[in-house]
């Protein structure tokens, strides 16, 4: 199903072929492809380890979006219980405690993303 | 330094043509060993060049060097698996067998990323289907591009002062677009996906986007009047 409101091109054509020029397109033709390798002559960036060896790519298994784990503490998540069945109020040391839980997750996930080069980040 | 005999295999066959070891790879149910070896030359002629296309292209989108990478690593993957509908098109040279294969390459890249940014949920979950690889097999025309450099390049200049939510939406909804079609459609599960993401309404996505391509035309208008006045051009 496509809603047809959808259209990058409604408002102006002219300026969005060019936009779309200027986004740089993975090369779907041949003619593309050569002017593409001519245009990284000389500048094409290093393979990060991750792509160095082929027999490490043919038995990796694609990993799945990294999940951040939050809330860390279990008297956290009881007092978030509590308050979602009461409509009740959060105090303000637990409104603490969760934002330092969900910064120490956010670090974890991070340096988890630095240990691990090849997870997707769709955004 | 001491060879592997997987390396010397390789080694013999850097002298195949693409349309020769993909031949290879799509017998790996008689010769495992030779399938594997033509994927490793394979592999390691294109990856340079792939790797550097995608990280141009999703890079912003997927997640930089490391999205790019997965995004390579799997195409090599499917490469592999659907060697079989690799269409050479009678092309017996070798160097434009290379191009041809890029081109394929590319196609199969492209498929990838835009099922990841439908919101597949990465690239573990999904893969393509039949009706995608007879896609993918055949070679879409080349259509006439952009080739004023000078505004090509005030226009990425334009797309880099916008906020990082305007970027995002206008990066991701242009990967549905088909320049010289008259009848532009992004999916609706890629914008529903994409409002999502950025913590907004599929509505408001079209304002952000239309509020974008406006913020360009003034950004060229300001710095670079000459080229505005081309983009109003048929």
């Amino acid at each position: 199903m496509t809603d047809h409101r959808n259209r990058p091109s409604d408002e102006n054509r002219a300026i969005c072929e060019v936009i779309h020029a200027a986004l740089e397109q993975v090369p779907v033709t041949a003619d593309q492809a050569e002017q593409a390798w001519k245009s990284l002559a000389g500048n094409a960036p290093p393979l990060p380890p991750a792509l160095a060896e082929p027999k490490a790519i043919f038995h990796k298994p694609a990993r799945a979006a990294t999940v951040i784990p939050f809330p860390a503490l279990p008297e956290v998540d009881a007092t978030l219980a509590r308050a979602a069945r009461e409509a009740g109020h959060l105090t303000p040391e637990v409104q603490e405690q969760m934002r330092r839980d969900r910064q120490a997750a956010q670090e974890e996930a991070k340096a988890n993303k630095r240990e691990n080069t090849n997870g997707p980040d769709v955004r | 330094m001491e060879s592997t005999p997987a390396r010397d295999g390789a080694a013999e066959m850097t002298d195949e043509t693409d349309g020769d070891l993909l031949v290879y790879m799509a017998m790996a149910d008689t010769d495992l060993c030779c399938a594997r070896t033509a994927w490793e030359t394979f592999y390691r002629r294109h990856v340079e060049y792939l790797y550097a296309v995608c990280l141009r292209a999703y890079g912003a989108i997927l997640g930089g060097e490391t999205g790019a990478a997965d995004i390579v690593a799997e195409t090599f993957k499917r490469a592999y698996e659907h060697a079989g509908t690799f269409d050479a098109a009678g092309v017996t040279d070798a160097q434009q067998q290379v191009l041809r294969t890029r081109g394929w390459l590319g196609r199969i890249a492209q498929r990838l990323a835009m099922d990841i940014l439908r919101g597949r949920g990465g690239l573990k979950s999904h893969s393509l289907d039949a009706d995608q690889w007879q896609q993918i097999a055949a070679e879409p025309p080349t259509l006439p591009a952009e080739r004023d450099n000078e505004r090509i390049a005030m226009v990425r200049r334009a797309i880099e002062s916008l906020n990082a939510k305007e970027q995002t939406v206008i990066r991701v909804t242009f990967q549905w677009y088909r320049p010289g079609d008259a009848n532009q459609r992004l999916p609706n599960d890629v914008c529903e996906d994409l409002a999502t993401a950025l913590g907004t309404t599929s509505e408001n996505l079209r304002q952000i986007r239309r509020r974008a391509l406006k913020k360009i035309e003034v950004f060229l208008r300001a710095n670079a009047p000459h080229l505005a006045g081309r983009s109003k051009a048929p």
